[in-house]
């Protein structure tokens, strides 16, 4: 900086100070500026006789900075910097500035010494009221001023300049005059900008991170870490630096790791088989990928990505679970199949085909007869034929009822009830609400019909009783189904081969249809088996037909 | 001519063996004449609609339209057809079913032809027939029990809600209950809506009076 006021001379040392005070008190900077200007008419000075521009230069060249000796006005102006001198005592007319000054912000020398005001023009709007505050320092109590101010050039750049200035009082202590440098800095101010930029964007980045990512040493000690650990760990970030890496992973081949990777160039990702466990702050553990990158600039440090990958665990685990449960129902579908067909092999043979038999003999030897003995032979054959049409019903009838798309799943029960109660010697006491007259999908009619008559079908086999109860009930959304008895029961958890895939096949029809099977039993105490399908008509099952089963 | 105008009729039956032999049961008696056969739901609809028989013989299980899809169709379209129906099934429901939708008369399959001949002649003549052993004090039996049986709410509860249901009538709350079942206060909380649900009460009230009702908590506290 270099104050200028060609036009100032000071006859006391106390009309300058408080000239000057007045300026920096003027908090307005418009105002600062009329002051400046007033200071510069207020304190005419001598020698300045003529405004002419050759005048002016011919002074300067004239007449030198008399402190200065020639050989330092040389040695000053080879600096790399912007060096000024402006003397207090004698009106601010008389200063100096170094050539520089032209190269850095494009004003000549004798343009920026020429306008008393120009140098406070230039300083970045922003930086005036700063500048107000560390120039009084200076001038009212002579502490060195040293700070940062941005000037704009004459074509408008910001210009960085680290100024040092120093005021130097005569022999009677008063003011005497100003000398300082202002060092260009604008390409350290840029880089450090670019510098701070690049660490924001880094650092918006690591906390940005859906991953815990945490920077380490080889020792496995924490050197920071970002605020995902909050929420994945349950820890802030400040408590963890300086802790072992081991402290948020559970095995302790991570460190292991870290020392081998310590060695070698090119181990990067810790990659599974092997599979690693977060601990949270609380202790319980959930399944974590963990990848480690050696830093660049600085290998000792390594960066460890953790992410938490409980949800890809868990849907992995109902996959599994999912083609689990497809395996065994395929291989059940299979065995069920090959029991039914084994069943129905058996019936045709022993019912029908025997009965084929007999008629075809009846029929043979009627041929035989003589006429008057034909006709009670006729009338024996129509008894087997009514004997074939019976046993062909009930056949078809036990494979699948066609009475429940016909007529429903009541009716349909009905009649089941009624045959297994004469099969069986089971009494079923038969309690129903809100299915008179309703008809629901034939998924859910299926698989109703199919429940009860396995649940009864259980009872008859295993329950040792003479009684069994049924219930069914049905609101607007489900139809819930409840077969009960008080016999020998079971330990539902206990039970294997045959049986127990005949309760997952009776829970697959339930969740099939959106509902769910429960089955209350202790050994000795009875059981009972809790349906509920859902019937709402959107959710249709994914049974393809009714034929399905 | 006994009968100067016989009985027309239509046979609907998916097996041609079978329609051949109700033809020739049929057309030994001299009041009936078969005007027409049919082998399937459809073509028995149209066979009525072209021909208006008085009396439709029809199976009860044929492919396409089932029988009792014709029968609802037929008595829309033609009302006059009287409809016997000829059914494999003695089952009350079937019966029932077939009656409702405006059949004239049920024959089993393996009932003597005499009945089938019957059932024809009584159809014609607007009356009810039903072939032995079926009965019309049967049928209304059956629809007496297939009207909704009184169903006590109670049962319909799982042990769990049973429990749930006890001490919540004790005045327990659901986080006491969940202690004392060894469950989560959440878990206790759906039980209870869904008891509630099941019994249809809104109140803890209510609760209160149905356990008063039922014994499950004594009258004196």
């Amino acid at each position: 900086m270099s104050l200028r006021g060609s036009d100032i001379t000071v006859s006391d040392d106390s009309e300058l100070e408080g000239a000057l005070a007045n300026l920096l008190k003027s908090v307005n900077l418009v105002e600062a500026e009329d002051v400046l200007r007033q200071l510069a008419g207020a304190f005419p000075i001598a020698n300045r006789s003529t405004s002419s521009e050759a005048e002016v230069d011919a002074k300067w060249e004239l007449a030198p900075l008399p402190e200065v000796d020639a050989r330092y006005q040389t040695l000053v102006e080879q600096i790399p910097a912007v060096v000024f001198l402006a003397f207090l005592d004698r009106g601010i007319g008389e200063a100096y500035v170094s050539p520089q000054i032209e190269s850095i912000l494009g004003f000549s020398q004798e343009e920026w010494l020429q306008d008393p005001v120009r140098w406070y023009q230039q300083i970045h709007v922003d930086d005036k009221a700063r500048w107000s505050t560390e120039a009084a320092d200076l001038f009212l109590l002579g502490k060195p001023l040293k700070s940062l101010y941005r000037v704009i050039s004459r074509d408008g750049r910001t210009v960085w300049f680290h100024c040092e200035v120093k005021m130097v009082r005569n022999s009677d202590g008063g003011p005497w005059f100003i000398h300082g440098v202002a060092f260009d800095i604008s390409e350290l101010k840029t880089a450090e900008e670019a510098l701070k930029k690049s660490e924001e964007m880094w650092r918006g980045l690591f906390e940005s991170a859906p991953d815990t990512v945490v920077v380490i040493r080889d020792s496995g000690e924490i050197i920071s870490v970002n605020a995902q650990v909050g929420r994945m760990f349950g820890y802030v970030p400040n408590e963890m630096i300086g802790k072992s890496i081991t402290t948020l992973i559970s095995d302790p081949l991570i460190v292991e790791h870290l020392r081998k990777r310590s060695l070698g160039p090119d181990a990067s990702s810790i990659s599974s088989p092997h599979e690693f466990y977060g601990i949270r702050k609380d202790r319980t553990q959930f399944p974590i990928d963990i990848m480690l990158n050696p830093m660049v600039a600085e290998s000792s440090m390594i960066i460890c990505v953790i992410r938490d990958i409980t949800t890809r665990k868990t849907a992995e685990e109902s996959l599994r679970n999912y083609a689990q449960r497809l395996k065994f129902l395929s291989s059940r579908l299979m065995e069920v199949q090959e029991v039914e067909r084994r069943n129905i092999a058996l019936e045709l043979h022993d019912e029908i085909g025997q009965v084929l038999t007999g008629l075809k003999l009846t029929l043979e030897v009627s041929t035989k007869l003589p006429a008057e003995e034909v006709g009670s032979s006729i009338n024996q054959a129509r008894d087997l034929v009514n004997e074939l049409m019976a046993r062909v019903r009930n056949l078809s009838l036990a494979l699948r009822p066609a009475m429940l798309d016909d007529l429903g799943l009541l009716p349909t029960l009905f009649w089941h009830i009624e045959n297994y109660s004469a099969q069986t010697k089971v009494k079923v006491n038969f309690k129903h609400h809100g299915l008179e007259k309703r008809r629901f999908t034939p998924q859910v009619e299926t698989a109703a019909y199919r429940l009860v008559q396995e649940a009864l079908t259980n009872i008859a086999r295993h329950a040792e009783v003479h009684e069994a109860t049924v219930r069914l009930w049905t609101d607007s959304n489900k139809l819930s189904i409840q077969v009960e008895d008080f016999g020998k029961g079971f330990d539902p958890d206990g039970v294997t081969g045959r049986e127990s895939s005949g309760l997952a096949g009776m829970r697959e029809r339930a969740t099939l249809l959106g509902g769910q099977l429960k089955i209350e039993s202790k050994s000795g105490a009875g059981t009972r088996l809790i349906a509920e399908l859902n019937v709402a008509e959107d959710v249709a099952g994914s049974l393809p037909s009714t034929n399905a089963d | 001519m006994d009968h100067p105008t016989p009985t027309t009729i239509v046979l609907a039956d998916d097996h041609h063996i079978v329609r051949q032999g109700l033809r020739a049961l049929l057309e030994v008696e001299k009041d009936l004449n078969v005007v027409g056969e049919a082998g399937d739901g459809l073509e028995a609809v149209q066979q009525v609609e072209l021909l208006g028989p008085k009396v439709l013989v029809l199976d009860l299980m044929m492919p396409g339209l089932n029988g009792l899809d014709v029968l609802k169709q037929i008595k829309k379209r033609s009302p006059t057809t009287q409809i016997v129906i000829l059914s494999m099934y003695a089952n009350e429901a079937y019966v029932l079913e077939a009656l409702s939708n405006g059949a004239s008369a049920y024959v089993l399959k393996d009932s003597k032809s005499a009945d089938l001949v019957q059932a024809v002649r009584e159809a014609a003549a607007g009356r009810r027939y039903l072939s032995p052993p079926l009965t019309a004090r049967a049928i209304e039996v059956y629809q007496e029990r297939a009207q909704a049986t009184s169903l006590d709410r109670y049962e319909t509860l799982t042990a769990r809600e049973r429990e749930v249901l006890h001490l919540a009538a004790e005045g327990r709350t659901n986080s006491e209950i969940a202690v004392r079942l060894g469950i989560s206060s959440r878990t206790a909380e759906t039980h209870r809506a869904n008891l509630m649900h099941k019994l249809d009460m809104h109140s803890q009230a209510e609760l209160i009076r149905f356990a008063l009702r039922r014994g499950i908590i004594p009258m004196e506290g």
